[in-house]
């Protein structure tokens, strides 16, 4: 939970001086749900994540280096720099993305939940 | 919102708002306006960085207007709200912070007319919403070249002004066609498959399009810098038309 904290107030002060462009989401504050439903997730099971997802990805165990790649558009990103705050996803530790559409998480996590 | 978020939303639009009147035989009316920030620049991302207009456009009952100043912002959206139909008002976030004089009190932009931004002789330069500023940026590097560009703000998507459209064909004989969506199935091709149709005697070259690439918008500043259509892209499809000339 501090890591997440620590994370967001940084994006969010890399944003203020205008070295982080793009509309970051962040999900200080909702540190203990991200938290608290991943501590009871095995290995294997999948979380689909929402517009403030970095907390989402941090508590399922997403490598901080591979993120804030991926929030600057470079090319080590997890998307490759083409996604963005709201396209981090990383199937191989069943972090199924973060989302810019609000909800429509919903039906992947049904498909997904159907495929396992 | 974004328009991006109409997919969310379709079914009244597509299936409700834009058949209701013609289904039910005239006997109701939808005065609906959706207010919808339109295209890429702003780092968004994929989901939030489309310019969807070419699908509202492509449904009849549906209207589509989409401003490139600031005057034309309050005209239209004025004259979208009066409208007994449901009118697409697009807000580009490219011209979003331009800066321009606005009439106090009550006005309208009619729907359905362009706007000659700048007359020319050698070459029209079609743009729409955010490609107006590029067009006209472009019309000033190839004056300087001593090519003279007439800028046609079409402003009106649906229903759209075709007189406008063949009337500057008529005049140039070139048609270049600026806009910020992807290229297949869009404004740009309608914009050109007139041209062809009605316009095919004045056509001097083949018209060009400068628009996306088909592809997701990409969230790298670099990366969306290179997707976007930008006045040196139109100036170089003018100086490639003028060598394809027949």
């Amino acid at each position: 939970m501090r890591t997440i904290r620590a994370y967001e107030l940084e994006i969010e002060r890399l944003c203020a001086t205008g070295r982080l462009s793009g509309f970051p989401h962040l999900s200080a504050g909702q540190e203990a749900v991200a938290v608290g439903v991943c501590l009871l997730l095995r290995d294997g099971d999948l979380v689909v994540s929402s517009h403030r997802g970095h907390g989402h990805c941090i508590a399922k165990g997403l490598d901080l280096t591979a993120m804030t790649a991926e929030l600057f558009g470079r090319a080590t990103g997890y998307s490759r720099g083409k996604g963005g705050s709201l396209h981090i996803a990383d199937p191989d530790r069943g972090m199924l993305g973060t989302n810019g559409i609000v909800g429509a998480g919903v039906p992947i996590a049904t498909g997904a939940a159907l495929s396992t | 919102m974004f328009i991006d978020f109409l997919g969310t939303c379709f079914d009244p639009l597509l299936n409700q708002a834009g058949k209701l009147r013609y289904m039910l035989g005239g006997r109701v009316r939808v005065p609906l306006t959706v207010r919808a920030m339109t295209g890429a620049g702003m780092q968004t991302g994929a989901q939030h960085s489309q310019s969807l207009y070419g699908i509202t456009t492509s449904i009849p009952g549906l209207k589509t207007v989409i401003p490139a100043t600031p005057h034309d912002a309050k005209g239209l959206l004025l004259a979208a709200i009066r409208d007994d139909d449901p009118v697409i008002f697009c807000e580009p976030k490219g011209v979003l912070f331009t800066m321009g004089e606005v009439p106090e009190g009550d006005y309208e932009v009619p729907l359905g007319q362009a706007r000659l931004a700048r007359e020319g002789r050698d070459v029209s330069l079609i743009g729409m919403g955010a490609t107006v500023p590029m067009c006209e940026q472009a019309a000033d590097e190839l004056a300087k070249e001593g090519i003279s560009a007439e800028v046609l703000d079409l402003r009106s998507l649906a229903p759209l002004d075709e007189a406008a459209i063949l009337a500057t064909l008529a005049k140039t004989g070139h048609v270049v066609v600026a806009d910020e969506a992807t290229p297949r199935c869009g404004i740009a091709s309608d914009v050109a498959a007139l041209c062809v149709e009605r316009g095919f005697g004045s056509l001097k070259a083949p018209v060009a399009r400068v628009t996306a690439p088909h592809a997701p918008v990409p969230f790298a500043k670099s990366l969306e810098d290179a997707y976007r259509p930008s006045a040196a892209k139109i100036v170089a499809a003018v100086r490639a038309q003028r060598r394809a000339r027949r």
